[in-house]
């Protein structure tokens, strides 16, 4: 084991599962600090992984200061204000061999970007089509490139995808047309639909913007074609789809606005 | 009076419990069922790795298969790391037999190829 007594920074899923993991394998996790005032990770996270093995969570807190030479010998925590500001004569030092940083994650894109394919400001990652080919021809996008997956069975699923269509791609012309998404979502992938290939068998994945109980449907040219009710969305729990364009009635010749909708039910 | 969230599935039901086991707020029979045997005697299953002798995949990933006492956690965890893991294992066999006595056992989660 690397670590005999740490401290993690971030309440997110991979820092309370790494809390739980160096416990289970024998480390003593100090405790989980975490800036913001609302623990970042899923609730059943929070129980599972914390409250299990009584390891402490500690809200508004955040590391300021790293000790040691050769090795970590101590970290200071100190409280932060709503501005998430050091508040003074909170600080606190703590004795540790390790610092484990569970602070998010953001797509890596530079290669993307190098090859001109456009980003999503939303997802942080390229435009892709429904066989995750980006706007840069011959250039495809999966996993944790292409959007951050809260699981790894959606990363698995979009590289198999996506390499399949790779290995069937052929440079032909493409007719992309985009999905609109309203307000309520925080990102749809994919962001377009290319009529020149297959649309039958379109993986969709979206989270929507807020925590909330949702009616999403799709709307072809105006024209309600699909919907689906959901009890509980939430921003860190994304959601997945697999449809059928071609029976819903997309048209490959002649352009159709294509639209996502989603209404909180109250 | 006691608040629990489900663990089951994603939904993350917030249950009530009263003196009585009775459970208020789950959405399904699952999650009722977990309340009261979380109150009771609670059981998770549990994921770690086991050495093998193997020079290409020196761990296992290893899973109970099924539910564990959680007080019998760290003594299934005791037990995996003293095992090591002999020869080609194919995904699913036993690892270890009625591990720490909870009448479960410790399965592979993978497979280790013939060298």
């Amino acid at each position: 084991m690397p670590t005999k007594r740490c401290v993690i920074l971030g309440s997110g899923d991979i820092g309370l599962i790494m809390a739980r993991r160096l416990t289970l394998e024998g480390a003593e996790v100090e405790g989980v600090y975490e800036v913001k005032s609302t623990p970042s990770g899923l609730t059943r996270n929070l129980h599972q992984c914390l409250k299990d093995f009584n390891i402490p969570l500690h809200l508004s807190t955040t590391v300021t200061r790293v000790f040691g030479e050769d090795r970590l010998s101590a970290v200071e925590v100190a409280e932060v204000d709503d501005k998430m500001r050091p508040i003074a004569g909170t600080e606190r030092i703590i004795e540790c061999d390790a610092l484990i940083l569970s602070v998010g994650l953001i797509p890596e894109n530079e290669l993307a970007e190098t090859l001109a394919a456009a980003l999503d400001k939303k997802t942080k990652g390229p435009l892709v089509d429904q066989t995750f080919m980006t706007t840069a021809e011959g250039i495809f996008s999966a996993g944790n490139a292409l959007h951050v997956n809260d699981l790894v069975d959606y990363v698995t699923e979009s590289a198999r995808l996506a390499g399949g269509f790779a290995a069937e791609y052929r440079p032909s012309e493409r007719k992309l047309v985009e999905i609109k998404a309203d307000k309520n979502f925080l990102y749809v992938v994919p962001q377009y639909i290319d009529l020149n290939k297959d649309i039958t068998k379109t993986v969709v994945y979206f989270r929507s913007a807020s925590d909330m109980s949702g009616r999403f449907s799709i709307e072809l040219g105006g024209q309600e074609v699909f919907s689906k009710k959901y009890r509980a969305l939430r921003p860190p729990e994304m959601e997945r789809l697999e449809l059928d364009f071609e029976k819903l009635g997309l048209k490959r010749d002649e352009p159709q606005n294509v639209e996502f909708k989603l209404e909180v039910i109250k | 009076m006691t608040n629990l969230v489900c663990i089951v599935c994603p939904n993350s039901c917030k249950l009530e419990i009263d003196e009585n086991l009775n459970v208020k707020g789950a959405l399904c029979k699952r999650g009722e069922a977990f309340a009261k045997t979380e109150l009771t005697a609670p059981m998770r299953t549990v994921t770690t790795t086991v050495k093998t002798d193997s020079a290409v995949m020196p761990v296992l990933p290893v899973k109970t298969d099924g539910e564990i006492p959680k007080s019998k956690i760290f003594e299934l965890m005791r037990a995996a790391a003293s095992v090591t893991a002999k020869g080609a294992v194919k995904m699913g066999d036993i690892i270890i037999r009625n591990a720490a006595g909870t009448g479960v056992n410790l399965v592979a989660a993978a497979s280790v190829p013939k060298e």
